[in-house]
């Protein structure tokens, strides 16, 4: 009964209210009408007479609200009703509205699309894990002997697993004979990887160590998104066959929805167990999982109940300790350091959990900092605006209306922009997403592309918007409402000439978004400037007469050794061709961007001098078929590319300028040994620099394409460069050869160099766009922000001014008392802006390597150390210059007459 | 000519439950009558008027019902409730209270030593 009588009483609620309110209104309406009645009676017509007191009356629509509350209504009501009032009152100033929507909607439309780019990154667990909290990964590839060391650590672990990841696959689905094979990148794992990550499948089964043994039938586990992209969501994906770089196997699962596996920041659409037959996967040849010091394999661990992550990275240290010593292949390793980084797993992108507090800490900040500058625009805008409304609140107040109430009503109006904005602020993130979502950036593995911000994001943004909401509304509410009303009632025909200059909350708040409004167009210059002056690359010819493509017979079923032969062959026969001057291969791009390449510690022998560098593999003639000349010694040749992988033989190698100079200094650097994590290598050559993507480092260290690589091409393939003579179309040529050669070998990723670079440079140009239109948001809002606050203090003194034109002050001297004032601001918030900017570059480059050189080059430039604050100075005085001159043209006449 | 003097929060209830207790009353009718009995010298806002009507229904001071004014117009007619009567008494015994003290105050002369 109890559901059914307040169900009835809210009925009742409602029924009443409205028979309030019409009660109301007859109410007042009588009023008028016996006002008018009275009217009538002194001579005025009736109509003269209703209008007359419908004026004298006043506030119609306010009395009848405070009719409303005093009469009282549930909670429910009277926000309502504040809402509705506070739309109302917006559509009464659609200027500022407008301005305000449009503020929050960038500011939060920013800040969604931080939160899920970024933070929703390296903060959301990985979906269908159910482990993903215990879950910490080695930060350096191990072999899988020690993997099989650390899973007796029962105490520790309560599962480790091992996996490579990035690894393409050669993929033909059943069906068609002559189809071509995909290209499909997936993970290599060991049988326990789905129990360490707790992860069920939604059909068939996933690997387990009892099920999947070695000598097995080779079986793998797709994704979700392999299963509806390319399997069209078949009902009878399980059990089929497909063919994995030529060799049969069998599909014998399907993750969960959304499940890309471990490192999902590079999806993987494949699990193929580590028990399968070499043949199908190169990486597992060799007998790579018996070798002890091959170190290939990540692990990927799920922590004991109760052990913290410290205190396991504390027990594998030890134990890798140990067994490095045991290992009699292992170079002499006398250093103290940590020999293992343990990184929380459980997410996108694994971090240390220090540097995740702290980038999480770092993305707050910024979303701060973004919303700061909006909010604080808001909160002067409500400022000025309750001060216009001061009289009419004075008079509420005065007569007993709860200020609570008041507060709670001009709130309402801010809150509800606040929300506004927010749905503006989430159709631009969604629109950004969207964009995003288009480029693709050049990498040679997939990374996780779908940015459009999702349910998650949009209860952020609701949560963001109210806290903002309440945040900017609160004080120019307080403000508004003050206690002290006397003042207000008088003030109409008095003059309020303040005595000095008090640095009101107003001045506070326009300073503040002055300088975070810098900071932001600072830090995004930087990196603005940074970022297009290091991608410029310059070639010796003409980009468009080089052709790229790239190969992997050994995942098309191609034996090492065919391989090899087929890639001494090939050049040759390429050279052929008619029109075609040079060839050459390599084992990545020329000039490529790879956003995971780390430089690598590279130890002259003799000096133990140590730098870092960029490792390239090249093979013989590389650097002539980019037409640039050696400065010293000779390049890699045939020769040099049949050498054998074992180390048996020094493998030679060229540096590049800036390598050898750090390394040798002025010395000459050829026939001197150098050698990196692996091996030693003598120097042959030394090179230009040439530029290597977003890096300023130009150190380059060159090795030469061995057997190795011809057995396990990396992730693109072997790149085969051709370059032709000017003008010549000679890709219909190169095909033919090819299929001369071998007709089903399957050539990918086909592109002229000028292809490639634009491909690079775009995503500069996206990066540089996004930095872009952020630093300019800023300027945008603090320039707004300045002309409202200025008109509005040339509002308020109106009679002031009026006062001092007519006592005979000229218009320049006017126009100077104005912009006095702003000025001030301005210069002190560049200072602070300045100084806020360094800091926070400081910050960003100790955090992030990938800023540090965008960020070094940047500040250097005297561009934008000087331009950047002569532009928000100049925006800003250009934007209250047009109050400024209105205050000029004031007629002091008709100022001293106002009310 | 009185000056108009301002006015105090809550001292607008005291003046309406005044003006109503000579006799039932509409709000203009309530507005009128203040300005009677004071000669003039209190003018209330027009809009402040009825918000403090429905406060003093709420809190049960007052009680309302419709009728015909003397205009013939319909109107909403305002009375004391006993709870109402007593109020005025207590307000307008601590005014008077207030009042004298402070006029006494304002009245002192300084004591001679």
């Amino acid at each position: 009964m109890k559901g059914l009588n307040s169900f009835r009483f809210r009925i009742a609620t409602l029924l009443r209210r409205s028979r309030m309110n019409a009660e109301i209104e007859d109410e007042l309406r009588s009023h008028i009408q016996h006002r008018a009645d009275d009217l009538e009676r002194l001579g005025l017509g009736r109509a003269e007479a209703e209008r007359r007191a419908r004026i004298e009356f006043g506030g119609y629509e306010n009395v009848k609200e405070e009719c409303r509350e005093a009469a009282g209504g549930t909670l429910i009501e009277s926000v309502l009703q504040d809402f509705r009032f506070a739309f109302r009152m917006l559509r009464k100033s659609p200027g500022f509205a407008l301005v305000g929507i449009v503020s929050l909607g960038l500011g939060m439309g920013l800040t969604t699309t931080v939160y899920s780019t970024k933070w929703e990154l390296i903060s959301r667990e990985l979906p269908a894990a159910a482990n993903a909290r215990r879950l910490v990964m080695a930060e350096k590839p191990v072999s899988y002997y020690y993997i099989q060391r650390y899973r007796d650590q029962k105490n520790l672990f309560t599962g480790v697993a091992a996996f490579q990841t990035g690894v393409p696959f050669n993929v033909i689905l059943q069906g068609d004979k002559n189809a071509k094979p995909e290209r499909v990148f997936g993970q290599l794992v060991s049988a326990d990887y789905f129990s360490v990550l707790g992860v069920h499948p939604q059909r068939g089964r996933v690997f387990s160590p009892e099920l999947d043994k070695p000598g097995d039938a080779p079986v793998v586990v797709i994704s979700d998104r392999f299963w509806r992209g390319r399997l069209n969501s078949s009902p009878h994906a399980v059990g089929q066959m497909l063919r994995l770089n030529g060799q049969p196997a069998t599909i014998a699962g399907i993750t969960p929805r959304n499940f890309n596996g471990a490192l999902s920041i590079n999806p993987a659409e494949l699990f193929v167990p580590i028990t399968v037959p070499a043949a199908l996967a190169p990486e597992l040849a060799n007998d790579v999982l018996d070798q002890r010091n091959a170190r290939e394999f990540l692990g990927l661990m799920c922590l004991a109940p109760g052990v913290t992550i410290e205190s396991a990275e504390a027990g594998l240290d030890a134990i890798t300790r140990h067994l490095d010593e045991l290992d009699p292949s292992a170079p002499p390793r006398a250093d103290k350091g940590r020999r293992v980084t343990l990184l929380l797993a459980g997410t996108g992108v694994p971090l240390p959990p220090q540097l995740k507090r702290v980038l999480l800490g770092f993305f707050a900040v910024m979303i701060g900092l973004i919303m700061a500058i909006a909010c604080m625009n808001l909160a002067n805008m409500l400022l000025a605006r309750g001060a216009n409304r001061r009289k009419e609140l004075a008079i509420r107040l005065s007569v007993g209306a709860s200020r609570f109430r008041l507060i709670r009503q001009m709130m309402s109006e801010g809150i509800l922009l606040s929300l506004l904005g927010a749905v503006a602020g989430f159709a631009l993130a969604y629109g950004l997403g969207l964009l995003k979502s288009h480029f693709v950036p050049p990498t040679a593995l997939p990374q996780e592309s779908d940015f459009t911000p999702d349910g998650q994001a949009a209860i952020f943004v609701l949560a963001v918007a109210v806290v903002c909401g309440i945040g900017f509304s609160l004080a120019p509410a307080l403000r508004a409402t003050k206690a002290d009303v006397t003042p207000a009632l008088k003030e109409g025909p008095a003059l309020h000439l303040p005595g000095y200059r008090r640095l009101g909350l107003r001045n506070l708040l326009m300073l503040a978004q002055i300088t975070g409004s810098l900071m932001l167009l600072l830090i995004t210059g930087f990196l603005v400037l940074g970022i297009s002056r290091m991608s410029a690359v310059q070639t010796r010819f003409d980009p468009h007469s080089m052709y790229l493509f790239s190969f992997d017979p050994v995942r098309e079923g191609y034996t090492p050794e065919k391989a090899q032969a087929l890639f001494e062959k090939l050049p040759e026969q390429l050279g052929t061709i008619s029109g075609v001057r040079t060839v050459a291969l390599a084992a990545q791009a020329p000039f490529s961007i790879e956003d995971e390449d780390d430089p690598i510690q590279v130890t002259a022998q003799d000096s133990r001098i140590r730098k870092s560098a960029f490792e390239e593999t090249v093979g013989a003639g590389y650097f002539a078929a980019l037409g640039e000349p050696l400065l010293a010694g000779r390049e890699f040749t045939e020769l040099d590319q049949r050498s054998p992988a074992d180390g048996s033989k020094i493998l030679p190698a060229v540096l590049s300028q800036s390598a050898a100079r750090g390394l040798f200094a002025n010395g000459n650097a050829i026939g001197k040994r150098v050698r990196d994590a692996r091996q030693s290598y003598e120097v042959v050559g030394v090179t230009h620099d040439l530029t290597k993507g977003i890096g300023v480092s130009q150190s380059i260290i060159y090795l030469p394409l061995t057997q190795h690589n011809f057995a396990r091409p990396p992730a693109d393939g072997i790149t085969i460069m051709v370059r032709t003579d000017a003008g010549m179309d000679a890709l219909s040529g190169i095909r033919r050869e090819i299929a001369s050669v071998d007709p089903q070998l399957n050539i990918f990723n086909v592109r002229t160099l000028n292809e490639e670079l634009e491909r690079s440079r775009s995503s500069e140009r996206f990066a540089v766009n996004t930095y872009g239109g952020i630093g300019l948001f800023g300027l945008v809002l603090a320039a707004v922000g300045l002309a409202g606050v200025t008109a509005y203090a040339v509002a308020q003194r109106r009679k002031e001014i009026g006062i001092r034109m007519a006592l005979g002050a000229r218009k320049a001297q006017v126009l100077g008392l104005v912009l006095r004032e702003a000025a001030c601001l301005v210069g002190a918030g560049t200072i602070l802006g300045f100084l806020g900017a360094f800091a926070l570059a400081k910050m960003l480059s100790a955090l992030t390597s990938v800023f540090v050189d965008a960020l070094d080059i940047g500040m250097d430039d005297p561009r934008m150390l000087i331009g950047a604050p002569l532009l928000l100075a100049g925006v800003t005085l250009l934007a209250c210059y047009m109050p400024a001159r209105s205050a000029a043209r004031i007629d002091p006449l008709r100022a001293l007459r106002e009310e | 000519m009185t000056r108009q003097a301002q006015l105090l929060p809550g001292t607008l209830d005291l003046l309406i439950l005044r003006a109503v207790s000579l006799g039932p009353l509409h709000g203009y009718g309530i507005l009128l009558r203040i300005g009677q009995i004071s000669g003039n010298a209190l003018l209330i806002e027009q809009g402040a008027l009825y918000p403090g009507l429905f406060r003093l229904v709420r809190q049960g001071l007052l009680k309302a019902s419709w009728g015909t004014s003397e205009n013939n117009r319909r109107a909403k007619f305002y009375e004391l409730t006993a709870a109402g009567r007593k109020r005025l008494r207590e307000e307008t015994d601590n005014w008077n209270r207030l009042a004298s003290a402070i006029g006494a105050a304002l009245a002192a002369q300084p004591q001679e030593p």
